[in-house]
């Protein structure tokens, strides 16, 4: 798992190092932005698609045939995809959250005792699903159909939901949206996590190389 | 202790069969797989990296089931060295001491140097020679007891060839050190194997030691006439000109007094693929 995880940090460096100092400039533009809406939640969107950037780079240059000649478990190679992807995405959340606590001080004029903590927990949240749902999805998807065609099947997946969603939204207007609490929310997008890697570890046990 | 054995194994695909392969390397030696382009090489070593998974048969690593065997105790080479392109062999000895248990660092850096590899250099800017040798380092650097290539010298230049050659006689010269290694180049697999195997179209034609293919087989070269008397199960192949016949035989099976030259594996191969073509 080391040697992975070392080997992928490698790749992030010489690959996505300019996605590296985006993700940066984009937090701390962030905690000086009056609507900092996109900048905090870009980073986080970005940082979302980093397994599957590495999985598509194992893929061209065959390190995921390699590999299986290596003493590591399928199972432990797709882990390491995962916790990199849950160590990146946490990484970037709890920057963006120091981000968000410095512009809430910054609009109150540094008073904390004015400032509304409660919208807190609620943007925490939506980093957290924007941050895991979409590897979630993808990394699956990859290991089924490879990089090219996983990416194609994601988007049809994502573009048949958004199209479900507007139909719905269109015809039941008057329909209310449930609200969840903001734990109940992180909780799910764990659990979704969690089995997300449970399939990939399925689908990659099985794949032929 | 056989470092290899393969019984009975079959993988189907749509249209092409690995049809009840039997193959076995004796601890200690080297093998070498020979066969045409698709004739089932790779497909073989996939299965025994437990890569693919078999239709049919058991197949059995330095003692242990396959799917069982510590990775461990396997150096492999494939037949492009698959390291990402930004990572320099430094970088390289770096993961490989977190992967490899039995990581030699020491090993890595004599070898690296021994092969006049760089080690600050990305592996982009290789050629293909270099990024074979660094996958041959690899591969020796952590206690290997069977190393498996395929088609590892394949594009080599006969320097190159000759030197990662050398490296496998010297692997060998340690007790139960096996190597099993498909290659197009006969010559290269000639010079160093103990055992040569022949696939053809996922057959298994012959394997069998390369001092008995040289007791076994002899050249003999004749008129088209001369050659009707032997009986067709004695010849293994021919090759027919203005000249005469040159021909591929088996020596138990000619009449006395015929006058046989010794075989050459490559003519062996050459004819024997030919041969039912």
């Amino acid at each position: 798992m080391k040697g992975l995880l070392k080997k992928d940090l490698c790749m992030l460096w010489n690959y996505c190092r300019s996605m590296i100092l985006i993700l940066a400039a984009f937090t701390l533009v962030g905690a000086f932005m009056e609507d900092s809406f996109f900048y905090s939640f870009y980073p986080v969107l970005i940082v979302s698609m980093l397994p599957v950037t590495l999985i598509s780079y194992d893929e061209r240059f065959k390190w995921d045939i390699y590999c299986q000649s290596l003493p590591i478990s399928r199972r432990v190679q797709v882990t390491e995809k995962y916790l990199l992807s849950l160590l990146s995405v946490l990484v970037v959340i709890l920057c963006c959250i120091a981000a968000q606590i410095y512009r809430m001080l910054d609009m109150a004029g540094f008073n904390a005792s004015v400032i509304h903590w409660g919208s807190l927990p609620q943007f925490v949240a939506m980093l957290v699903g924007l941050g895991l749902i979409s590897p979630s999805l993808m990394i699956p998807l990859i290991y089924k159909f490879g990089a090219e065609k996983g990416r194609m099947v994601f988007f049809v997946v994502v573009g048949f939901f958004c199209a479900l969603g507007a139909m719905v939204s269109v015809k039941g207007s008057m329909m209310q949206v449930p609200s969840f609490p903001e734990f109940a929310v992180i909780l799910v997008c764990l659990v979704l996590f969690g089995i997300s890697w449970l399939i990939s570890v399925t689908i990659y046990e099985k794949k032929q190389f | 202790m056989n470092a290899i054995e393969i019984v009975d194994v079959t993988k189907n695909y749509k249209k092409f069969s690995l049809d009840h392969l039997n193959l076995t390397l004796p601890a200690g030696c080297i093998m070498g797989l020979i066969g045409e382009n698709g004739a089932g090489k790779s497909t073989t070593i996939k299965l025994l990296l437990d890569m693919i998974q078999g239709d049919g048969g058991t197949i059995t690593l330095l003692g242990q089931e396959h799917t069982k065997c510590n990775k461990e105790d396997i150096g492999v080479v494939m037949d492009e060295v698959n390291f990402p392109d930004c990572l320099t062999a430094k970088n390289v000895g770096s993961i490989m001491k977190d992967v490899y248990r039995n990581w030699q660092q020491d090993k890595f850096e004599e070898l690296i140097e021994r092969l006049h590899l760089p080690w600050k250099q990305p592996f982009k800017e290789f050629s293909r020679g270099m990024k074979m040798k660094l996958g041959i380092a690899v591969a020796l650097s952590h206690q290997a007891k069977l190393l498996i290539l395929d088609e590892a010298t394949g594009g080599l230049d006969p320097v190159v060839r000759d030197q990662v050659l050398d490296l496998l006689l010297d692997f060998t010269r340690e007790e139960n050190h096996s190597v099993l290694m498909s290659s197009h180049i006969v010559s290269d697999l000639e010079k160093v194997c103990d055992y040569i195997a022949f696939l053809k179209k996922g057959r298994l034609l012959l394997c069998e030691e390369k001092d008995m293919l040289y007791e076994q087989y002899g050249v003999v070269r004749c008129t088209a006439e001369d050659m009707q008397v032997l009986a067709e199960d004695a010849v293994i192949g021919k090759r027919e000109s203005a000249y005469g016949v040159e021909a591929i035989v088996k020596k138990e099976r000619i009449p006395a007094g015929w006058e046989t030259s010794p075989v050459n594996i490559e003519e062996l191969f050459v004819l024997m693929a030919k041969e039912g073509r």
